[in-house]
Order: structure tokens, then C-alpha cells, then sequence
């Protein structure tokens, strides 16, 4: 028997990076990654829009803190090759079908990823994967029940194992000047992109103006599920992870604000929660008023941690990219 | 195709090699890597753009004005001269180059209805329709390529493994996960078969589906194998440059000859439906098997 380690899930609405983040140890052990890479939000869904992290953390192109290897296709002893890998400290995601989702209508098939994380010798796994009520949850499975979903898809282009590592000795410099563009960027309502990935939506909305374009979903009713306000709870937990570790001794000039958000972001979700419940006009209006609360104050905190960096007040001296090692 | 052969052979010696066998649709041989989805820093920068661009027709143009050449998702039933043109909804990549606006069109490259590459034109009207009818796919994406200055070190290790494995007819994933074990294949993006082919067994189930009744689809699958050919005697001949080991040119001669006459075979078979000939093409590509066995092994040993 041998279980991987996962760190804790500071996502979980979004399969590909809350694996990510499992799998790379999480925000601890890769805060300087996150730093680089978290910021930017949009609106992004084949079925309808929602808010969503620009990052497909699995997908990603770049050299990041784990190594990747890539299969489509058939895979002569799926279930030996799973084995072999977990015992060699490799996770491995595999694309599986059965995950039917009442979200997706008259699909018939749909794609569901299970992070593979801990094998025993019988030939049964220990995965994450999404549940019935649309969480990442821990599952306990036969192999063979894996290897079986996998194979459903033979005939789909969708038909892909994924194996990773985490990269021995990873190191990253924080990039501050890259962070300050990305949050001006957001407060633009842009998108700041590097050279190699680009992800957008259906809706082209960016950055701070994901909360007009939320606004306008409750307004015509086209909010279904809590998805996106769980994002953007997660987002701002995310931000608090950013700004306390770029921000230095000049946090406690926003922590104040930061945890205010945190807790703005969570009361939305439960507000949203309750709308959907009982779907009531007044539910809807609280729920457009905090959106709008959050929207000024996530503005103005944006603003101001820009200054703070721009003024160097996130360390004794204002030269980017510091090294782990000076913190 | 971005790519001129004779100034990147490097990079293609060392990623294009193992052939498999895989088609969502029909089996065929195939090169096993998906060069343009690897995701390192090769001799093509690259930009990935998921999800619904506003206007793809701008996109393109745009793209294609800043000198990338674009690979996107598109629907084939509203492409011409596609496998599945006016049958039924189907993804597939189709490559733009360039564009006429006077003509409204752009010149795209892709199989055609009889698998092979093919530059056509495609009307601003026909990308509008095969792009946006396929919003609703998760791969749904665009791709931009542009040739970089990077240079890429031929990694003549890399040659020799390869060109064992395909000689063992390893299941490129057999080796690969033991080599991304070892820390050597990170960020590797294998293109597996459905058909359990693997390395020159690939050329046995091109023989198999030749003697079979599907020869006349196999025209693709000849291609690869001409354009494998190539590819081995570059790699072969970075071996011989880096005092690795010599090989035997006649003989690699001969197998060049062999695949042209396959290729003239299939010809004939399509045009004149001649009797045995199927039979007669199997053969070829069964003597090129022994042939390539043979000279392979003189240089793996």
C-alpha cells in the first residue's frame, strides 16, 4: 500500500488546478508559482458562462513546479502502468467517462478527471475526483472500475492519461513587476497575458468586470449554480496567499481590507446559496448588493497594494524578483 | 510543415521517430508525436487560445499580419473537400498560412477527403461556420506557431533509444514512463494507438490491412511511411556525422525504392483495380520490414 501526499485543496471548483495545487504542495511549498500565476480571473465555459481562474493548471505550458508527461491513447495494463508510477512517487490523472452531470442536459458523455494518489496491492486506488454534488472529493476504487471508465472513451479525441511529478529542487523568483501589470490589467478589465497561453470565454469579460457581468446574470436569472461565487471565494483566499507573501512587512497596511474581502467573498456564496434555494427577488437583491461591495472594495484594495509596490513598500529595496532565500 | 526538414532536422530527429497507430475514426500508421502540442520550448514559439474568439476571421488575420501561422479547431462538415464535408459534425485542425481579403479566403493546409495534405482555400463565410459551430467542445482551441532562433542540440542518445525501441516494437508508453521515472521525459506528449502497433510493427499492420480489402484506404498510411523513411535516414545520418555508427546506404537506398513502389502499386490499384496487386503491395511492405529490420539492426546492434 503507499498513499502519495496531497496538500490541502485551497480550490475546488476547477478539477485540472485544484490537482495542481494537490499534487505541488499546495500554496506552502509553491507560494512564489502562485505569486506568478493566480492573479487574472474570467469568464470561461462551453456551457454557459461563469467566472473562472485564467490558469488550466494541468493543460499548462510552461516549466512549472511539476513534471508532466503526457499519453493519449490506449494503454496496454492501465492498471499496472498506475501502479508502477504511484510507487515511483508519480500521481497520475486519467480522463474517465460515467461522470454524468445533470448540469449538461442531454450530454450524454461526459469527461471527469480522477487524480490517482494511492494504490494497495488488491488493486484498488485512492483518487479525487468530482462527486455527485460537484465537489473534488476523496474516493476509494478498483482499479479496474478506473482502467473500465478510461477505455469508455477509445473512440474520443478526449482519451488522455496524464503522469506527474514534482520537480526536485523547483525554484521561482517572485516577479512583482509581472504581478503589478496583472492587477492593473484586472482593474482595466484587460487581460495581461504572457506569450504562451491565452483562455478566454464565451462572455469576454476580465478582471474586476466579472462582478457587472455577474450582476447581469442574476439579474436575467441565468445564475443556476453557486460555481462562480465559490470561485470567487476561492479567488480571494488565493489573493490573501499572494499579497501576504509579496506584500512583506506592508500586509498589516492591507490586511484589515484583505480579510474583510475574505469574508465579503464567503457571505456572497452563501447568499448565493440561499438565492438559488429559494429564488426569491429579495434574496437576488442582497446577493447584487454585496456583488457590488466586493467589486468597490476589491478595486480599491487593487489600487492600493499597486502603490505599495510601485513605492517599493513591499520590501527594504524595490528590485524585482527576490529570491525565496531573502524572505 | 512549418518547418524546413533540412534546418530543423534536429528537432526532428530527436522527437519524430516511433510510429503508431490511431484514429478516433479508422486506424492508420502515423507518427506517434503530436509536435505541436508538445509543450517545451522547441524551434516554434507557440500561443494557445482556448474558448470563443469574438471575431476568428480578425483573429486570424491579425495573427497571421504578426507572422504566426495558425492552427485552429474546425468543423469539417463546412469545409470543402474534407473527409467529412456535408456528412456530419466533426472536429478536427486545420492550418492557415495566409490570406486574401480581396478574395475573402485563406490559404489553409490539411487532409483532404483522401488523406492527404493538401493546400486549399477556405471562404471568411466557411471558417466563420466551422469555427463557431464547434463552441461547444472542450478542445476547443487556437493555436499560434512562429519559427524562434532557439537553437536545439541534437541528442544523439536520445536517436539511438528511439531507434531501438522502434526496432522492439516497444509501446512507446512502456518506455517513456520508465524515462519520465528517471527524470528524462518531463513534459513528453505521446500519441498512443488504439491498435496495439507499435515501432516496425506498424508496418505489419500495414501489411495486415493491405492484403485485407481496406488497401485502397491506406493511402495515408503509405505517405507516413515514405515520410518515416526520410526521417530515419536523417536520424541515421546524424549518427554516422557524430562517429556514432556508420550504416548501410545501399540498403537504405533499396528501401526508398521499395516504398516508391508501393506507392506506385496503390496508384495502380485505385486507377486500374488491377488483380493482385493488393497481395503484391503487402509483399513490398513486408521486404521493406526485413530490409529496415536488417539495417536498423546493423546500427543498434
Amino acid at each position: 500500500m503507499k498513499k502519495l501526499e496531497l496538500a490541502d485543496n485551497l480550490i475546488n471548483e476547477s478539477a485540472s488546478q485544484a490537482f495542481y495545487y494537490m499534487m505541488s504542495g499546495g500554496v506552502d511549498e509553491n507560494i512564489e508559482f502562485i505569486c506568478n500565476n493566480y492573479i487574472p480571473i474570467c469568464v470561461k465555459n462551453h456551457n454557459g458562462a461563469h467566472v473562472d481562474f485564467e490558469f488550466d493548471g494541468i493543460y499548462d505550458d510552461r516549466i512549472s513546479p511539476i513534471e508532466k508527461l503526457t499519453v493519449i491513447g490506449h494503454v496496454d495494463n492501465l492498471a499496472g502502468y498506475i501502479r508502477k508510477a504511484i510507487k515511483h512517487d508519480v500521481y497520475v490523472v486519467v480522463t474517465c467517462d460515467r461522470h454524468k452531470n445533470p448540469d449538461y442536459g442531454d450530454v450524454v458523455r461526459y469527461n471527469n478527471f480522477a487524480l490517482i494518489y494511492g494504490c494497495v496491492e488488491e488493486g484498488s486506488a485512492w483518487c479525487q475526483t468530482y462527486g455527485a454534488d460537484h465537489k473534488i472529493e476523496t474516493q476509494y476504487v478498483e482499479l479496474n472500475k478506473i482502467v473500465e471508465s478510461y477505455e469508455a472513451l477509445e473512440a474520443e479525441w478526449d482519451y488522455e492519461v496524464y503522469f506527474f511529478r514534482k520537480r526536485k529542487n523547483y525554484s521561482e523568483n517572485v516577479n512583482t513587476r509581472k504581478i503589478e501589470k496583472q492587477l492593473r490589467a484586472y482593474l482595466d478589465n484587460q487581460r495581461e497575458s504572457d506569450d504562451k497561453i491565452d483562455i478566454t470565454g464565451f462572455e469576454h469579460v476580465y478582471g474586476n468586470a466579472v462582478y457587472d457581468f455577474l450582476i447581469k446574470s442574476i439579474k436575467k436569472s441565468e445564475v443556476k449554480n453557486p460555481r462562480s461565487y465559490e470561485m470567487l471565494a476561492e479567488h480571494k483566499r488565493i489573493v490573501d496567499c499572494i499579497l501576504r507573501y509579496i506584500l512583506k512587512d506592508g500586509y498589516t497596511m492591507v490586511k484589515s481590507r484583505v480579510s474583510a474581502l475574505v469574508t465579503l467573498g464567503d457571505e456572497a456564496l452563501t447568499q448565493c446559496r440561499d438565492y438559488l434555494i429559494s429564488h426569491k427577488s429579495s434574496m437576488a437583491h442582497k446577493l447584487i448588493k454585496t456583488t457590488k461591495i466586493i467589486q468597490h472594495e476589491e478595486y480599491d484594495l487593487f489600487n492600493e497594494v499597486i502603490g505599495i509596490i510601485t513605492n517599493g513598500g513591499y520590501t527594504n529595496d524595490s528590485n524585482i524578483g527576490l529570491q525565496r532565500a531573502e524572505i | 510543415m512549418i518547418f524546413d526538414r533540412k534546418d530543423y532536422d534536429d528537432i526532428i530527429c530527436n522527437k519524430y521517430i516511433p510510429l503508431v497507430v490511431r484514429h478516433p475514426l479508422s486506424s492508420h500508421v502515423d507518427f506517434a508525436y503530436e509536435g505541436i502540442l508538445e509543450t517545451y520550448p522547441d524551434g516554434l514559439d507557440k500561443r494557445r487560445f482556448t474558448g470563443v474568439s469574438e471575431d476568428i476571421v480578425k483573429y486570424i488575420r491579425e495573427a497571421v499580419n504578426d507572422g504566426w501561422y495558425v492552427v485552429t479547431s474546425a468543423n469539417e462538415y463546412y469545409l470543402e473537400g474534407k473527409m467529412m464535408s456535408g456528412i456530419r459534425y466533426f472536429r478536427h485542425d486545420i492550418m492557415i498560412s495566409d490570406y486574401d481579403d480581396a478574395a475573402r479566403t485563406f490559404k489553409t493546409i490539411g487532409y483532404d477527403a483522401s488523406g492527404h495534405y493538401r493546400e486549399s482555400e477556405v471562404s471568411y463565410n466557411s471558417m466563420n461556420k466551422a469555427y463557431y459551430t464547434l463552441q461547444n467542445e472542450w478542445e476547443f482551441e487556437t493555436s499560434l506557431f512562429k519559427i524562434n532562433d532557439r537553437t536545439y542540440d541534437t541528442d544523439i542518445d536520445r536517436i539511438r533509444y528511439d531507434l531501438s525501441q522502434y526496432l522492439d516494437a516497444v509501446n512507446p508508453v512502456t518506455g517513456y514512463l520508465d524515462e519520465f521515472i528517471a527524470g528524462k521525459a518531463d513534459g513528453k506528449w505521446l500519441n498512443n494507438g488504439i491498435e496495439p502497433y507499435s515501432g516496425i510493427r506498424c508496418l505489419d499492420y500495414l501489411e495486415k490491412v493491405l492484403s485485407g480489402t481496406s488497401g485502397l484506404n491506406e493511402e495515408r498510411s503509405i505517405t507516413v511511411v515514405k515520410e518515416h523513411i526520410d526521417v530515419i535516414e536523417c536520424a541515421l545520418n546524424k549518427l554516422k556525422q557524430h562517429g556514432v555508427s556508420d550504416y548501410d546506404e545501399n540498403l537504405m537506398s533499396e528501401i526508398k525504392q521499395l516504398i516508391r513502389m508501393v506507392k506506385m502499386q496503390h496508384i495502380k490499384y485505385i486507377e486500374f483495380e488491377e488483380d493482385g496487386i493488393t497481395d503484391r503491395m503487402a509483399d513490398s511492405v513486408r521486404r521493406l520490414k526485413d530490409k529496415e529490420y536488417t539495417l536498423l539492426k546493423g546500427v543498434c546492434g
